[in-house]
């Protein structure tokens, strides 16, 4: 066994409550979805850096060994990227999930690559999984909790990179700006901190993602699990204190696990901002979410660079569309008026 | 005469900020209901321009709507069509109240004066605050020409009222149902009408200048401690911010003439330097012979701004504390010790430009401006262009 004192650890292990009491164990069984695994550096390729448990870029070299989850990931302008117990893998996020590349977009370098040295186990022996320090459902509904609808919006988005994270941080700026206490949940997405960075600097006091319910990512999980584990999140960010929440979504509404989760949203929140890039996917976007019987609030995220496709959206999509820093400004608040708003 | 609801202030305790800035009472208003959220008064008219029928249903014995901690985009519509008609009466009883004290003390009723709720309020912009508005260039620019004699319009709130306990029930802070704001831009109302800051008098009726100085900020926020029994005038929807944060605008901190900011955009805050002046002249008053400060003080104004001259001077003349406090010394000669040593307290003396007061209380500068026969300093106003932005210090 060797010591992993000077191991670098990825931000998929942030909650992992006493690394110093663990260490690298020897194979026994295939690794599983949400495993720790002990990995080391034999190429430095697209990540050239890991992000580590408290969110520093830490610099990557050949030889070196990293602490990440075995996992997958399905980024459209990125990787696409599969657990496959076995010695060789690639990581495929700076903040440690360990799978095997399968295809990628023309602009992304190859992955860097690694060698899987066995499982990360504790001091009985037995190999470490982040569902063993997922954090527990909260025990009552949100209704029983404050006696009225909880203040929640989903983010979501068209693909990958329309603006669903600036969107959900113009939503917790706003309403920190108007004096309430907001909350922030990664639904789904692959274990990186960027993201939760961009809601506690956008004024979130209360974060969760699905690191801390236990996956590193969440493609690949049966969707029973993400179903529940929204709501979880949604309950968790309550009963911590928030008074607004929002919950977003990653990757584009035509991506599967999505599909599904957007089906559910109307028992989770009071309706979803649009992220997207152009105002045909404003369009077609709007559509599916309505046939979802999902709430449409307001259109947003990348499109809303541009005047004239901003009033093209508009125009299609019968909504107000709304940059991040006009729902910074009180649209953020106004979204939640149950009176028809004045244009 | 009709009974209205509205916070009452002064020797009434102040209640929990979650629950509101006073204490919630039935009071007689003078009013007559004259459009569907409009009420009208001697020389006062308030409205609502959401367009809402609040008192269609109302008598016109009663308006007695509730407070709905200040309505809001969470609350139901209910609630928040009894908050619009609670911000319109609270609004018309204030306003009321602070016209009724300057009529008294002037001897004579101010121009009518209209205030609108809400003319500026778009979905996803809420406006938190209030001005006040003269025919004339505004920023931002206002769609419709304000009444000449002077329009209040009042923004439909932005956020809540925060004390720190997120569980608790929230307060929407919404301007109407703030007593402190709405005698603030009644106080430009007083202001305009007496020592005229802007010497919009001696300017054409449509052409108004909507600026502010400091000493009109000032002076608004006096006139807003008088009223409100208190020197922490924001302390309610302030009440976040450290008493020692000059965004508090707190009376009572001796903010002094080394405080001064030049520069555009310093308005309020060089005001606070003027106001807590006042306010120490007026408690110093009150505790040696109880004469009436804020009497002497609204003399003083009617005298400052009724001096005839050319605009651009004028302008220049009515930006310095030193000019208005000399017409404050010369209105009630018997308290002009006391007030003149309380003002020096804040390093504002009868003479010498805002600059010069500065300079002086910063250590930069010890000597003082000689005095002249006639009370102007020999670094007094001088023939030239209008005052720039360094000069005025507001």
């Amino acid at each position: 066994m060797r010591n992993l004192f000077t191991m670098k650890w990825s931000y998929v292990t942030r909650t992992v409550p006493n690394p110093g009491r663990c260490q690298l164990g020897w194979p026994s069984a295939p690794p599983r979805l949400g495993d720790l695994v002990v990995a080391q550096v034999t190429s430095v390729g697209a990540h050239e850096h890991l992000e580590d448990a408290h969110g520093r870029r830490v610099k990557l070299h050949p030889g070196d060994l990293v602490v990440g989850a075995c996992g997958n990931r399905y980024a459209t302008d990125f990787y696409e990227g599969y657990h496959r117990p076995g010695p060789k893998a690639h990581l495929l996020t700076a903040g440690g999930v360990i799978g095997t590349a399968v295809s990628w977009h023309t602009n992304c370098p190859v992955p860097t690559e690694l060698e899987v040295l066995g499982p990360l186990t504790d001091d009985n022996d037995q190999p470490v999984s982040l569902d063993h320090f997922a954090r527990p459902r909260p025990p009552s509904s949100p209704q029983s909790l404050s006696g009225s609808e909880p203040l929640a919006v989903a983010v979501v988005g068209s693909s990958m990179n329309s603006g669903k994270t600036t969107t959900a941080a113009g939503l917790i700026s706003g309403w920190t700006r108007a004096g309430l206490v907001a909350g922030a949940a990664k639904v789904t997405g692959s274990g990186s901190g960027k993201d939760r960075w961009t809601y506690i600097d956008a004024g979130a006091r209360y974060v969760v993602d699905f690191l801390d319910f236990g996956m590193s990512s969440t493609f690949g999980y049966p969707p029973e699990r993400l179903l529940g584990t929204m709501a979880a999140m949604r309950d968790a960010l309550i009963q911590d204190g928030a008074d607004a929440i929002v919950l977003e979504i990653a990757d584009g509404l035509l991506q599967a696990e999505t599909r599904r989760l957007i089906g559910h949203l109307p028992t989770v929140c009071r309706g979803a901002v649009l992220a997207v890039g152009d105002a045909l996917a404003a369009c077609s976007g709007v559509d599916l979410l309505r046939a979802a019987g999902v709430p449409v609030l307001a259109v947003s995220g990348l499109i809303t660079a541009s005047p004239l496709a901003s009033r093209e959206a508009a125009v299609v999509t019968g909504l107000p569309v709304l940059s991040p820093s006009q729902l910074a400004g009180g649209a953020a608040l106004d979204l939640f008026a149950d009176r028809v708003p004045t244009t | 005469m009709m009974r209205v609801a509205a916070y009452l202030m002064g020797d009434h305790p102040r209640t929990d900020r979650r629950t509101g800035p006073g204490l919630l009472a039935e009071v007689d208003l003078d009013a007559t209901v004259t459009g569907p959220a409009e009420l009208t008064l001697a020389g006062l008219t308030v409205r609502d321009e959401r367009g809402d029928d609040l008192f269609g249903g109302a008598g016109t014995q009663a308006c007695l709507f509730g407070p709905a901690a200040g309505g809001g985009p969470l609350a139901g519509p209910e609630a928040e069509h009894q908050a619009r008609g609670f911000g319109v009466t609270n609004t018309a009883y204030h306003a009321a109240r602070a016209l009724g004290l300057a009529a008294r003390l002037l001897d004579r009723p101010l121009p009518p004066l209209l205030i609108r709720i809400g003319p500026h309020s778009v979905f996803g912009r809420g406006w938190g605050g209030g001005h006040y508005r003269l025919p004339g260039a505004a920023s931002p620019p206002e769609p419709d020409l304000p009444e000449t004699g002077g329009e209040i319009h009042l923004g439909t709130g932005r956020r809540f009222i925060e004390d720190g306990d997120p569980r608790r029930p929230r307060y929407f802070h919404v301007p109407t149902h703030n007593p402190a704001i709405i005698y603030h831009e009644v106080g430009h109302h007083i202001c305009r009408h007496t020592a005229d800051f802007r010497a919009n008098r001696l300017r054409p009726p449509l052409d108004q200048h909507n600026g502010k100085v400091a000493l009109d900020e000032g002076t608004a926020d006096f006139i807003t401690a008088v009223l409100l029994g208190t020197p922490d005038i924001y302390g309610w929807h302030r009440g976040h911010v450290p008493p020692w944060d000059p965004r508090r605008r707190r009376l009572d901190a001796r903010w002094t003439a080394a405080w001064l900011c030049p520069g555009g955009g310093q308005a309020h805050a060089n005001g606070t330097v003027w106001a807590s002046a006042l306010w120490t002249a007026h408690e110093r008053v009150r505790q040696a012979d109880s004469a009436d400060f804020t009497r002497a003080l609204f003399t003083a104004m009617n005298r400052f701004g009724s001096h005839e001259g050319e605009v651009t001077e004028e302008q220049r003349r009515r930006s310095r504390f030193s000019q208005l406090l000399r017409e404050l010394l010369a209105a009630d000669p018997a308290i002009a010790p006391t007030v003149t040593a309380a003002m020096a307290d804040h390093g504002i003396l009868p003479y010498g430009r805002n600059c010069e007061l500065r300079a002086r209380m910063q250590g930069r500068s010890t000597a003082l401006p000689a005095q002249t026969a006639d009370g102007a300093s020999d670094a007094g106003p001088a023939p030239g262009p209008a005052p720039t932005p360094a000069e005025v210090l507001s």
